[in-house]
């Protein structure tokens, strides 16, 4: 009953002083749609990173020639994987689910009077699922088809749409580098990155349109993420030996490993959040150091009421109290207002700049129960000034 | 009901020490109205300050119905405020903004649930005392001066204080109403509430059966209710 009694009270002067009361909830309206937008925009672009990275596909190792260089100077790769690295990978490392290698070049893409150039990736069958690429109509090829180098090719969104633009594009013959080339399947789109692709037989690539023995790159996939770091080790050992690698020589190939790369752009994502986020609660700050002003003023002003609530019995916690919940309304009012000032914001980014941003509960609440904090801190010592207030010097303050 | 024994209390001002009473022994009796007099400087105002626990003495002993109230602590003193003292101002000292019910109701708000009817309630009783039942709901702006008084002497009076001590209560107020306020006084007075009344006005003291007459800090005149 004395709670909301307080809290009465609180609200009337709050409401008496319209304008002084909207002034100092605006610092905090500010602050608090400050942090919930600059969050909304980390996480907005922490999903983004994220939904990329992972797109590469989990439990994923990619081996790659190392660099061919003299003193730092990088001069192109080694030609050393072979195919029989990648089979040997299969058949010896163990928890390998599967493994492709892969070849990749860019290619003048003909389809009669439509020209483009796109990269072409020769792959084995399990690319696909590695990779986590998915067909929207048609198939992908067979292992069939890569052990008899079928010219067959599957297409991602944007080069059907370059090629073809609205028409249907199975069974179409598309000439690659001049070699004819049907179209069997078309890509589910995913991203920018691996929506304008052309993927075919491995065999192929390699064979009739590249004409090397070398192969650029192999994929494997671990039979789960825990086995991933193991899988590696044995995969680095599989290959130093397969090369000749002397004990204390550096290795001529090398791993890079999907997990950490997931880290790293958490690791990113994260400090981007805590940058925002900090930038965003400093103004948080300034609005609770206009609500300390303001409630300075308000003691000041109210002093001769506070010497008569002394007078009649008011002990000082109640003082404190009554003026700390004042202060905590001024910051929780103007959190909420903030929120909805900070979600509008964020919906503003989305529609002017075209940045993904993700309001999430949990932020919401932790701008509020901030700007509580704000309201209870920044008010703590006007209300103590209050409650400290001696009765009669109080009365006596015109 | 009220003792106090070689109260002292003194006042820093600009380095120097004022003793403002100057060792200050009276007694005053349950159901007395005494009327606390003398020129401005005389410590009337601080010695108001004493009995209404608003301050405590730098030397002596003062005894509130019968217990020791001179070494209190301030949250201590605001209980003894809450329970047992109505204080009535000469500028009425309401909240503004605040119904005259509200006001009133005050008190009981700070000196916790003590029981009875609700805090409502007893502030409607308290308001039809003092004959303002149909001005409960205007705030003190929408009130006349008289008007006013008699809510602080409505709240005053809630918590029914052993003592109620008024400073100056007519001095804002015009003759009529000043009359109307000190018949008030009379009524609590005839039914056995002790009154004490600050004043420099003689005809206030007029009303009062008890006198107690101050200068530089000392009481020079006692002049006790015939029993």
């Amino acid at each position: 009953m004395l709670f909301w009694a307080i809290i009465k009270v609180a609200l009337r002067s709050l409401f008496a002083n319209k304008l002084r009361s909207f002034l100092a909830m605006l610092g905090i309206i500010i602050g608090v749609g400050a942090v919930i937008s600059m969050l909304a925009l980390a996480t907005g672009a922490r999903q983004k990173i994220m939904k990329r990275v992972s797109s590469l596909g989990t439990n994923l190792l990619i081996v790659q020639p190392g660099q061919r260089g003299f003193h730092g100077v990088m001069s192109g790769s080694f030609q050393n994987l072979k195919l029989e690295d990648a089979v040997a990978i299969l058949e010896k490392v163990p928890n390998v689910a599967q493994v492709s290698p892969v070849v990749r070049s860019s290619f003048q893409i003909k389809y009669f009077n439509k020209n483009t150039r796109c990269s072409t990736i020769g792959a084995d069958t399990s690319f696909f699922a590695m990779r986590s690429l998915v067909v929207e109509t048609g198939r992908v090829f067979t292992q069939g088809e890569v052990d008899r180098k079928v010219n067959v090719a599957v297409l991602g969104p944007a080069t059907v749409k370059n090629l073809f633009d609205t028409g249907d594009p199975l069974g179409k013959t598309i000439k690659i580098n001049r070699a004819n080339f049907e179209v069997i399947g078309v890509l589910k789109s995913k991203d920018e990155r691996n929506d304008d692709q052309i993927i075919i037989p491995y065999t192929n690539a390699m064979k009739k349109l590249l004409g090397i023995t070398s192969i650029h790159e192999i994929d494997i996939q671990s039979s789960s993420s825990e086995m991933l770091s193991e899988v590696q080790d044995a995969t680095t050992k599989l290959l130093r030996k397969r090369h000749r690698i002397n004990e204390g020589q550096p290795e001529d190939f090398s791993i890079r490993n999907m997990a950490d790369a997931i880290s790293m752009a958490s690791d990113f994502t994260n400090m981007f959040t805590f940058l925002l986020g900090g930038i965003a609660s400093i103004s948080l700050l300034v609005g609770g150091i206009g609500i300390m002003n303001i409630m300075l003023v308000t003691v000041t002003e109210r002093t001769r009421e506070i010497g008569v609530r002394k007078a009649i019995g008011a002990k000082e916690r109640h003082i404190l109290q009554q003026f700390l919940i004042e202060s905590v309304c001024i910051s929780g009012f103007g959190g909420i207002i903030g929120v909805g000032f900070g979600v509008g914001i964020a919906q503003l980014i989305v529609a002017m700049a075209d940045f993904a941003t993700v309001v999430e509960l949990q932020s919401v609440l932790m701008a509020l129960g901030f700007s509580a904090a704000v309201g209870i801190f920044f008010g703590y010592y006007p209300a103590l000034r209050a409650a400290r207030l001696d009765p009669i010097e109080a009365l006596r303050y015109e | 009901m009220i003792q106090l024994a070689s109260v002292v209390k003194s006042y820093f001002i600009g380095g120097s020490s004022l003793r403002v009473l100057d060792g200050i022994s009276l007694h005053i009796k349950p159901g007395e109205m005494v009327a606390i007099m003398g020129p401005s400087g005389s410590g009337k105002s601080t010695l108001m300050n004493i009995l209404g626990c608003l301050d405590r003495p730098d030397a002596g002993q003062y005894l509130l119905e019968g217990k020791d109230v001179s070494k209190l602590s301030k949250d201590q003193l605001a209980e003894v405020r809450s329970q047992r003292i109505g204080f009535v101002f000469q500028s009425f000292n309401l909240l503004p903004r605040v119904t005259a019910l509200e006001n009133v109701a005050l008190p009981l708000l700070y000196a916790g649930n003590t029981g009875g009817s609700a805090p409502t309630e007893r502030a409607k009783v308290a308001l039809e005392v003092v004959g303002l039942a149909d001005r409960m709901h205007h705030e003190p702006n929408q009130l006349s001066g008289g008007q006013r008084q008699r809510v602080a002497i409505a709240r005053a009076i809630i918590n029914d204080p052993a003592i109620i001590l008024a400073d100056e209560p007519t001095g804002n107020l015009d003759s009529k109403s000043g009359k109307e306020i000190l018949q008030l006084f009379t009524n609590f007075h005839n039914q056995g509430r002790t009154i004490v009344v600050v004043t420099h006005d003689p005809e206030v003291a007029q009303y009062c059966s008890g006198r107690i007459c101050l200068r530089d800090g000392r009481v020079i005149e006692r002049k006790e209710t015939a029993a």
